[in-house]
């Protein structure tokens, strides 16, 4: 895993979240308190649940590309995350 | 003459093991590794750890073989892998000897409220602590089994979080296992660290309890806590609700089996594990000529015991290879088989002592879904049996659990263990192992068509 700037950031649906040394992107978004990140087809919310990206419950949208496995990618800086999409 | 080539699936204990194993031999070695870092699930959350199998001790390989990471299997043909890259073109790997070290994934355990968010498994809580300091919630219930949850308590309360440990086995099993274990003094001294974690964290583990509901609307805002008796079916009378922001879900582990079962290799139901693991000789040969097995998808037993079956594979990969004279083998074989050994009947003792009970396949209700993915209730999968003679395939087929993105991993181990004891299944008679096709990891459609 590539290491962040100290200072680093990422958007989350536009609001700036600090982003630690090797963090991924779950791992970011989870320590600022987001914890549900997708909208199944039936209406309800997910989120984080296997953490190892076998399960497919994290995905979001990263920089206009979807299905992205916030678990098992490396935060970087100034990364552009979309939930619930 | 190029030296045999052997290519390792997985990074984890066993297939570093292997890896340095096989290279010690004279091998050309090659190890792809999904995620970007080596070490698997167990070293991720202990980076100083100079254990068997860990990337300190593999690091002084590094320069002899090739390692291939961020790179994902997600087709294979006898003698030939295809490996995807993120934003690189898939290409073809070939292998004289394959080794499969996939290991393994928290067990999936449907019950009311667990796809909420805020629901997590313990590994993936773990890992949160561990590797990122990061704390699932505020107050944390973790409900389970095994010597794993510990751990997981006191990893928690060092993020700075509060955490209830229910434990669905009873005080004595705990106490009887830990005599029993006492004769390894490793394990001893790791169970004592632990406790003594547990202690400073004043943490209580509540036994013979498990979260038997997860409650919350669009996040988890709590869990109902209830008594459950020897086989772990909840007393009624006993349920208790607590608040709590996070449910951290450990019932033990279960293999992963998609490369293997692409592959062709046998599996075997264990009915002591409750899952489905890859059949293998004392050498580790799976049932497909070339092809090994290391590690967690051999039967869950533990990183220790991975690494050994790790360098076990390796061996005989050298061996059938021609590259080891019989004398080496015989005394390096010897050395290695008796690990194995030990470690496997520790294995089997906290796999006996802990075996789930049949209430757990029990807490599901007509709404709770049993199929994450493409969202099946309980219900429709009973309907879709009655209506459909009965066969997990129809139910498959009538439903598409198992059919989404996860490819069935979250739904068939609790499914087929759902059919033996709610619906007098026999296992592997009736739910034979679930069909696992191509691409076994989610995959650009450009990349398909290559």
């Amino acid at each position: 895993v590539r290491p962040v700037e100290p200072g680093s950031t990422i958007l989350a649906d536009g609001r700036a979240i600090d982003v630690q040394s090797g963090d991924t992107l779950s791992a970011a978004l989870i320590r600022a308190g987001i914890l549900a990140t997708r909208v199944t087809r039936g209406g309800r919310p997910r989120g984080f649940y296997c953490g190892m990206g076998l399960c497919n419950e994290c995905v979001v949208e990263v920089d206009g590309v979807s299905s992205v496995r916030a678990c098992v990618t490396p935060a970087m800086d100034r990364m552009s995350v979309k939930t619930n999409t | 003459m190029t030296a045999p080539r052997l290519v390792v699936v997985g990074a984890g204990p066993a297939g570093l093991s292997a890896a340095m194993e096989a290279r010690e031999h004279g091998s050309d070695v090659s190890v792809i590794e999904e995620n970007s870092w080596t070490g698997g699930q167990y070293f991720r959350g202990r980076p100083d750890s100079t254990a068997p199998g860990s990337p300190r001790k593999f690091a002084r390989h590094v320069g002899d073989m090739e390692l291939i990471l961020g790179s994902a299997v997600i087709d294979a043909v006898s003698g030939r892998l295809t490996i995807a890259q993120a934003a690189r073109r898939p290409r073809q790997v070939s292998y004289d000897g394959l080794v499969i070290a996939t290991g393994a994934y928290d067990r999936p355990v449907a019950m009311p409220g667990w796809t909420l968010p805020g629901v997590i498994t313990g590994g993936g809580a773990h890992t949160l602590a561990k590797a990122f300091h990061v704390k699932p919630g505020t107050r944390v219930i973790v409900s389970g089994a095994g010597p794993f949850l510990p751990q997981l308590a006191s990893a928690l309360a060092i993020a700075g979080s509060h955490v209830v440990v229910c434990e669905a086995t009873g005080f004595a099993t705990a106490l009887q296992t830990l005599a029993w274990l006492s004769r390894d003094r490793a394990v001893l001294r790791q169970a004592i660290v632990e406790l003594a974690a547990l202690a400073r964290a004043r943490i209580r583990i509540k036994y013979r309890r498990i979260v038997t509901a997860i409650t919350g609307e669009d996040r988890v805002t709590g869990a109902v806590v209830q008594a459950v008796d020897r086989d772990w079916r909840p007393l009624p009378g006993t349920a208790t609700s607590m608040g709590a922001d996070a449910v951290c879900l450990a019932f033990g582990f279960v293999p992963n089996l998609d490369l293997p079962q692409l592959l062709g290799c046998g599996v075997r139901y264990d009915p002591r594990l409750c899952t489905y693991s890859v059949v293998t000789d004392s050498g580790m040969r799976t049932t497909q000529a070339g092809i090994y097995a290391a590690g967690e998808i051999a039967g869950i037993g533990g990183a220790r015991l991975a690494a050994a079956r790790g360098r076990l594979a390796g061996l005989t990969f050298a061996h059938d290879a021609g590259l080891v004279t019989e004398a080496r083998y015989s005394g390096r074989l010897k050395t290695i088989a008796n690990q194995v050994v030990r470690l496997n009947r520790i294995a089997d003792r906290l796999n006996q002592a802990y075996r789930p009970g049949s209430g757990l396949w029990s807490l599901a209700n007509e709404s709770t879904l049993v199929c994450r993915c493409e969202e099946v209730t309980a219900r429709e999968a009973e309907l879709a049996l009655e209506h459909n003679s009965r066969t997990p395939a129809a139910l498959k087929a009538a439903t598409r659990a198992g059919m989404g993105p996860c490819q069935g991993k979250m739904c068939t181990p609790f499914l087929t263990e759902w059919l033996r004891s709610r619906h007098g299944y026999s296992v592997p008679a009736d739910v034979r192992p679930w069909s696992v096709r191509p691409p076994i990891r989610p995959t650009r459609i450009s990349d398909m068509l290559e």
